[in-house]
């Protein structure tokens, strides 16, 4: 009997053991949490590719209807918040990036570009895409067929 | 080393204050963890979930009018401009349109084809028309309800352009 009581005492757990595992479990719910956080910046960043590919169609379509540089205007007017600036581009705003358009419509050209709150960018194309030359190769491909 | 036992009342062989107070401090730490992960996880599933709802209804939403507008074109209608809200034309002698009326997207197709599509999750569609000598250009602005931190909602609007072109569909 008192055998057991002196095993059943000696069945504790030690200071370093339970800080030891404490940490452990701090560490796992640490990275637990930093991946919740990384999947929101994911879910933001596709969100800004979303928008970005919603405003490039809007411009093209737009661009791709005014004949004119103030129907242009117009129309982007209605798809956003365009202001147009000293440089005669027009720019919108946004909550995470800053797109500014170019045109110029006496060669029909557009030049679309959008850059992050820190001017870093993250699209840009321009419009009519630019003809990229075949290779030999693939010009070799398209005689063989 | 002291031993930290279940037997807490035995002063001689338990812990000591200031081991105590680590463990107490850590147990803390890992319930605060804890409840911010399940609370974090659940509110960024929460609106993610949302925002996937709302963007496909408005993708949908999109397909639907273009769809429509296509449609009109391949059966030569006529007069189609927007007109109270709705896109109007008019297949021979036959009226057709499109409308958003009370959380459901209406389209008539045709005389005999008519639909109404469940939009629930959508606040309000708005249509505007613009046209010059050449073209015509129909700018559809979705407004709908997203899901925030909180239990808050935002508003979110989304506008897309749709440019009919005979050129494109035929």
């Amino acid at each position: 009997m008192k055998n057991n009581k002196t095993l059943k005492f000696k069945k504790g757990i030690t200071i370093v053991e339970a800080v030891i595992t404490l940490f452990l479990i701090g560490i796992i719910m640490v990275s637990a949490i930093s991946v919740v956080l990384m999947s929101i910046d994911v879910e933001n960043n596709s969100n800004v590719a979303v928008e970005l590919k919603n405003s490039a169609e809007n411009i093209l379509e737009c661009f791709r209807f005014a004949q004119t540089e103030e129907e242009f205007e117009t129309a982007i007017k209605k798809c956003g918040n365009y202001i147009k600036n000293v440089d005669g581009n027009f720019v919108l705003i946004g909550d995470n990036m800053t797109i500014t358009v170019t045109t110029n419509f006496t060669e029909k050209t557009l030049k679309y570009s959008a850059v992050d709150s820190q001017s870093e960018e993250l699209y840009s194309f321009n419009f009519p895409y630019a003809q990229v030359p075949l290779t030999d190769d693939a010009s070799q491909e398209g005689e063989g067929e | 080393m002291k031993r930290f036992k279940h037997n807490f009342k035995s002063a001689k062989t338990g812990a000591t204050l200031s081991e105590m107070c680590v463990v107490i401090a850590l147990v803390a730490i890992v319930s605060v963890s804890v409840v911010t992960f399940a609370s974090l996880s659940s509110e960024v599933t929460k609106i993610s979930a949302s925002k996937e709802m709302a963007t496909e209804r408005v993708e949908f939403i999109e397909d639907l009018i273009e769809g429509w507008v296509e449609n009109a074109i391949v059966n030569n209608a006529t007069d189609l401009k927007v007109q109270d809200n709705k896109i109007v034309a008019k297949i021979e002698e036959d009226d057709i349109n499109l409308y958003f009326l009370n959380g459901n997207l209406k389209a008539k197709f045709s005389a005999e084809n008519e639909s109404s599509f469940d939009c629930k999750e959508i606040k309000e569609i708005r249509f505007e028309e613009m046209r010059n000598e050449k073209d015509l250009i129909f700018f559809c602005t979705v407004t709908y309800e997203l899901e925030s931190a909180n239990n808050k909602k935002v508003e979110k609007t989304n506008t897309f352009c749709i440019n009919p072109r005979l050129d494109d569909i035929v």
